[in-house]
């Protein structure tokens, strides 16, 4: 395939995910390319900031709290409502500290995860303004959570058994964590863009 | 001379200052936050048993376990040069399955033990294993031992059992000594790091794959993070690189016990190191193997199983004895292990 073959198909790829958005007066603007990684990495990043600060408070149910509360915050914060930002980090502490302690009697801890992808997606939906948006979101963040929980798991022990480092193997849930929120947001992100899309990309989403 | 107007706040070398502050300080607090930081091995005092320059190792044969371990313990001098180091001890069982002595630690062996330390005026003795994870709710760290009964008596026996994740970063420290060929640290649980006496009571066993068998240097793998040991299961498992071999050393150099004593009373022959797979038991061996000396117990208990089991040679075990050795972890050469065979 050669680089102008692979840059279009790159661009369809990208005008799929990212449709460009429509401003008030009916105009189409250039797709918001920065805005975007801007959710992705911040997902990513305050999700394992989270988790690795958790760490100073205790072992799986703390660092689970606080990756989950911090990925709820970002959403929060992207969508330039501080306020919502707070009370959803703190509902999904709550629920996903809840589904941390059942879950250490039934099944696993692990349990808490597409739990706190539910809260977030429920929490989430209210910023935006389409009813199909909003279930969109809802259904899909406990799968999307669950499955870049997963992805980021799997990524890390793949990367520390090629690394052959205990150290990097020992992290297997900061990678999950990471991402959780890389997806998470990613979704949140997709969604704004795809079923919300009269919105200001960048803004509510 | 510089003026007001030329002063840029975030000029390009600032602004790399400033990067590199914002940089080192993140890293610091991820490295802490997730428990990254390399340290030493740690530090022991020169094993306290020794007669005449060599390791002193004891070996009782007899049928009341009590009256063993009390000779054994009087003819290796007592243990008062143990309780100079603490009045605490940790013991090191082996809990690798919910199978009964021998492939596991005998829960009476461990009181008797305790009952022995009480007496040389130690405070506490405590149990510690590492085995299973608080992230499956089935198979929780205590899970073997409560199986097993080992919990419940131990625990009503006054010997609190300390079971830990084997997978949570938070309980572990990373060392590393450069004398290692495989020069990535090793994650040891933090509990054996900072005891200042460590006992460790193994069983002998066979154990297939890259082991060949197992007593004071394998059981070891029960004190990392369960991250090695699936690392290195999953480099040489066979042991036909020799790095399964060497990597057991590592474990066991990261936690170093002040005494070990084998129960040898039965040993598992054959398979391992759980029962299945055409393992077998070879009863009426009644021996207790007491030293300071791990590489020397080792190679004093790789004679041994070969005496009783033909699938097993000495030959086998030398590659590690001989790391360990090197490693001054102990004396592989039993000529200069001055041997104490008694009957009680």
């Amino acid at each position: 395939m050669n680089g102008v073959v692979r840059s279009a198909f790159g661009t369809r790829i990208w005008a799929f995910l990212f449709p460009a958005e429509i401003s008030g007066d009916g105009t189409r603007r250039q797709y918001r390319g920065r805005g975007v990684l801007l959710w992705f990495v911040a997902g990513l990043l305050f999700s394992a900031l989270g988790w690795t600060a958790g760490g100073f408070l205790g072992s799986w149910a703390p660092r689970t709290v606080c990756a989950v509360a911090a990925t709820a915050l970002a959403l929060g914060l992207l969508n330039r409502r501080p306020g919502v930002a707070l009370v959803g980090a703190v509902i999904a502490a709550v629920v996903s500290l809840a589904a941390v302690r059942i879950g250490e009697s039934f099944f696993s801890p692990l349990l808490a995860w597409p739990v706190a992808g539910l809260v977030i997606g429920v929490m989430g939906a209210f910023a935006f303004r389409r009813r199909r948006a909003r279930i969109a979101f809802i259904v899909s963040a406990p799968f999307l959570g669950s499955i870049g929980f997963l992805a980021g798991m799997i990524g890390t022990v793949l990367a520390a058994m090629g690394l052959e480092d205990s150290r990097v193997l020992a992290q297997f849930m900061l990678g999950g964590a990471g991402g959780f929120g890389f997806l998470l947001l990613a979704g949140a992100a997709i969604v704004g863009r795809w079923l919300d899309a009269a919105r200001t990309a960048g803004g509510k989403s | 001379m510089s003026t007001f107007s030329d002063f840029k706040p975030f000029d390009r070398r600032g602004f790399l200052r400033l990067g590199a502050s914002v940089l080192a300080t993140a890293s610091a607090g991820f490295a802490s936050g997730c428990g990254l930081a390399t340290r030493p091995c740690k530090s022991v005092p020169p094993n306290p048993f020794v007669s005449d320059g060599k390791p002193l190792l004891v070996v009782v044969e007899g049928e009341d376990m009590g009256a063993m371990l009390r000779r054994g313990i009087e003819a290796l001098g007592g243990l008062d040069p143990l309780a100079k180091l603490g009045r605490e001890a940790i013991f090191r069982g082996n809990y690798v399955m919910p199978q009964p002595y021998p492939v596991t630690t005998d829960p009476d062996f461990v009181l008797a033990v305790a009952a022995e330390l009480k007496h040389a005026g130690f405070s506490k003795s405590s149990l510690f294993d590492c085995t299973g994870t608080r992230l499956a709710a089935a198979l929780p760290p205590e899970h073997f031992m409560q199986r097993l009964g080992v919990l419940d008596k131990l625990t009503q026996g006054g010997v609190p059992v300390l079971a830990r994740d084997s997978f949570d970063p938070n309980e572990f420290v990373f060392v590393r000594n450069p004398a290692w060929p495989i020069a990535k640290p090793v994650a040891v649980h933090r509990i054996l790091y900072e005891a200042p006496i460590v006992v460790s009571l193994p069983v002998l066993k066979r154990h297939r794959g890259g082991a060949n068998f197992s007593c004071c240097l394998k059981m070891h793998f029960g004190s990392v993070a369960m991250d090695d040991r699936l690392l290195i299961h999953k480099k040489d498992d066979g042991g036909r690189l020799g790095l399964f071999q060497q990597r057991l050393v590592h474990f066991a150099d990261a936690v170093r016990p002040q005494l070990n004593v084998v129960d040898a009373r039965a040993i598992l022959t054959r398979g391992g190191p759980g029962l299945g797979g055409g393992a077998e038991i070879v009863r009426g061996v009644n021996k207790f193997i007491l030293s300071g000396d791990m590489v020397a117990v080792d190679s004093y208990c790789a004679r041994l199983l070969a005496q009783h089991d033909r699938t097993f040679t000495f030959d086998m075990a030398v590659p590690a004895l001989q790391h360990a050795a090197a490693l001054g972890l102990g004396k592989a050469d039993l000529d200069a292990v001055r041997i104490v065979e008694i009957h009680a």
